[in-house]
């Protein structure tokens, strides 16, 4: 082995670790200043820590991990491995599979299933160097903004264990935001990826639709479904970004585009100058309680200062975009989660009413693995596709969704991002959603439209509330252009920086 | 009044869905789902009533005007270059929308054995499921043997 370099400057207890990013610390490690399993020592230390009480982690493969930290440093040592996040500890949302290791998607109905192939953007974490340390608590099947629908219980907020860590990919926000892993994927259909993100004060992208294969990502609503990274600043997602993204012939519907403009590495923060800004300001200050308004506009005059030209501006379709959301995503669920019939994968009922016959034995199994919120959902699903109603609500909430396309287009011909909120009410306590569904709903209404349009959205951390709680801002770019939604946040971050 | 008038079609529709979407629900999940149903179509009561007509371009306010004068946004665009990034918009859509496709062949069959491995049931590589057609059937052929 050779010399290790110059160690004076690396705090090598797991707290100085846990305070560097996953670019920062895989360049220690691939600079051969901090081995591949100190690092994760720092993250099972902080496992070990929090985890009984903050419930990040639905399965969590210890040994997997060291065994693979082992691997990744002997392709380090001996020059094989080199990219920007080789060695970094990760967590991976429960919906994602992996091969040999159970994925749950937060159901009784998968809890022992164990896949037999790893998606494809294990592949590529993989390929990159990146540990695994476990599969991330999520809503049931993603369908919820709280990680309180998963079977295995409630994620609980890393500030304030009374709050939700947002949802769906609730458990890979609270992971990255308390150290349990240094960065993490999560999947988003309607805000599942930037909603958590926010609440935990975490950097959280959804890509383009179509630039990172869904090939093993557990389906909800497949004309939404993006897999997006949660890291602790823009560069972290950026990398974890540049990994993952990619054409790939098992997923029809991902494209090339997104190789022939990686413009996402070239992009400078010096490119804000000149560049036009949307502020979507939500109705009135007095409206906006938790801090909202005051987060876009403080950010807005941040931009200002950095030499972009921001306006306000509106956007239309805004009361159609809930309904319309929901009736897609509910419709595509219930299509996709026809699959779950007890007799290929998955749970099959007990009952012995079950045992006598086919159809019985599958609507059992089917109402006994999933839960009330899924339950729910595959039946309105079933309701806006069946005859009769189709046209009245299916048919049209996809011309409308068209329309609400076309109207972001022209938004982004007209500015290059479009600065708005993620979250409509204050970070909910836990046990509140639960009662009232459809209120939380209604806190999807900043998150859907970049679902339904397909366009690359980030949230990140703007300002901390009175109560030191993160609020978090949205920035929503032109197809592909996610680099310069990277650059952005960078360029705010930094300035955050200096200011402090 | 209308909450009313949802509520009694949804009894009758629940059951009729809740055979399309393969559950089997007790008496008192029928009664829930319905109110459940109702909410969400109460939900849905905008998209309903929507009806398409030529929408009206985007608006732009100044922000620092509180929003009150309109003008067009800090950094003047020519229709030139908005014509061309509507150009490059469209040209991204076909992009997006542009699906890749590959031939419908198996490529995992020795994988066989592991895929088994999830199925709740199974036997000599197979499934095993409980009888697709009703007892009725083989009482009224007098054909029980198979």
């Amino acid at each position: 082995m050779t010399e290790r370099t110059d160690q004076k400057n690396i705090d090598h207890d797991s707290a100085g670790l846990l305070s560097l990013s996953a670019t920062t610390l895989s360049s220690l490690i691939t600079g051969r200043q901090v081995a591949a399993a100190e690092a994760l020592d720092a993250v099972f230390s902080k496992i070990e820590e929090r985890e009984e009480k903050l419930h990040c982690y639905i399965t969590i493969d210890k040994e997997g991990a060291y065994r693979r930290a082992k691997q990744v440093q002997e392709d380090i040592d001996s020059g094989l491995l080199k990219g920007p996040l080789a060695g970094v500890p990760v967590a991976v949302k429960d919906n994602i599979c992996t091969k040999g290791l159970r994925t749950t998607c937060g159901s009784k109905m998968l809890e022992h299933f164990v896949p037999t192939y790893d998606a494809a953007v294990m592949e590529k974490l993989g390929a990159a160097g990146c540990i695994l340390i476990g599969k991330t608590n999520m809503d049931e099947f993603a369908f919820g903004s709280t990680t309180e629908t998963s079977a295995f219980g409630p994620t609980y907020h890393p500030l304030d264990p009374t709050l939700v860590p947002g949802g769906s990919s609730g458990g890979s926000a609270a992971a990255v935001a308390s150290g349990e892993a240094f960065a993490a994927l999560g999947s988003d259909t309607g805000g599942s990826v930037r909603q958590p993100a926010t609440c935990c004060g975490v950097v959280g992208c959804k890509p383009t639709y179509g630039s990172v294969s869904r090939y093993g990502l557990v389906a909800y609503a497949s004309s939404m479904d993006q897999i997006g990274p949660l890291a602790k600043n823009a560069a972290d997602c950026r990398a974890l970004f540049s990994v993952i993204c990619g054409q790939d012939h098992r997923d029809a519907t991902s494209v090339a585009a997104v190789e022939e403009k990686r413009n996402f590495d070239t992009f400078d923060t010096a490119d804000l100058k000149g560049l036009r800004i949307g502020a979507l300001m939500p109705g009135t200050e007095e409206e906006n309680g938790n801090g909202t308004w005051k987060a876009v506009s403080e950010t807005a005059d941040r931009f200002r200062k950095m030499g972009a030209g921001v306006s306000a501006c509106k956007t239309e379709f805004d009361d159609l975009l809930l309904p319309v959301y929901y009736v897609l995503a509910q419709a595509e669920a219930s299509s996709n989660l026809e699959r779950f019939d007890g007799v290929k994968y998955g749970y099959r009922t007990k009952d012995p009413m079950g045992e006598r016959d086919y159809h019985e034995m599958v609507k059992r199994s089917r109402s006994e693995g999933f839960g009330s919120e899924v339950r729910r959902r595959i039946l309105t699903g079933c309701y806006v596709l069946s005859e009769g109603y189709y046209d009245a609500y299916y048919a049209k909430a996809m011309k409308i969704r068209e329309k609400i396309r076309e109207a972001y287009d022209r938004l982004l011909t007209e500015y290059d991002l479009l600065l708005g909120p993620v979250m409509k009410d204050p970070i909910p306590k836990i046990g509140e959603s639960l009662k009232d569904p459809f209120r939380m709903y209604s806190g999807d209404l900043y998150t859907v439209a970049a679902n339904l349009t397909g366009h690359p959205a980030i949230s990140f951390p703007a300002v901390k509330d009175a109560e030191g709680l993160p609020i978090g801002l949205q920035l929503t770019g032109r197809y592909f252009e996610e680099g310069l939604l990277f650059a952005a946040v960078e360029a705010l971050e930094g300035c955050r920086e200096n200011s402090n | 009044m209308k909450n009313d008038k949802h509520t009694n079609r949804n009894t009758d529709m629940i059951e009729k869905i809740s055979i399309l979407a393969q559950l089997s629900l007790t008496e008192e999940e029928k009664i829930l789902a319905g109110e459940d149903m109702a909410r969400m179509l109460d939900f849905f009561a905008l998209l309903s009533a929507w009806e398409e007509k030529e929408q009206d371009p985007v608006e732009s306010t100044d922000v620092r005007n509180g929003g009150r004068e309109a003008v067009p946004g800090d950094s003047t665009v020519g229709a030139e270059e908005t014509a061309g990034r509507i150009e490059t918009t469209k040209t991204e859509i076909t992009k997006i929308t542009g699906n890749i496709l590959r031939r419908d062949e198996v490529t995992n069959e020795e994988a066989g054995e592991e895929l088994m491995a999830n199925a709740p049931l199974q036997k000599n590589g197979m499934f095993v499921v409980p009888l697709s057609i009703s007892a009725g059937y083989e009482e009224e052929t007098g054909d029980g043997e198979n």
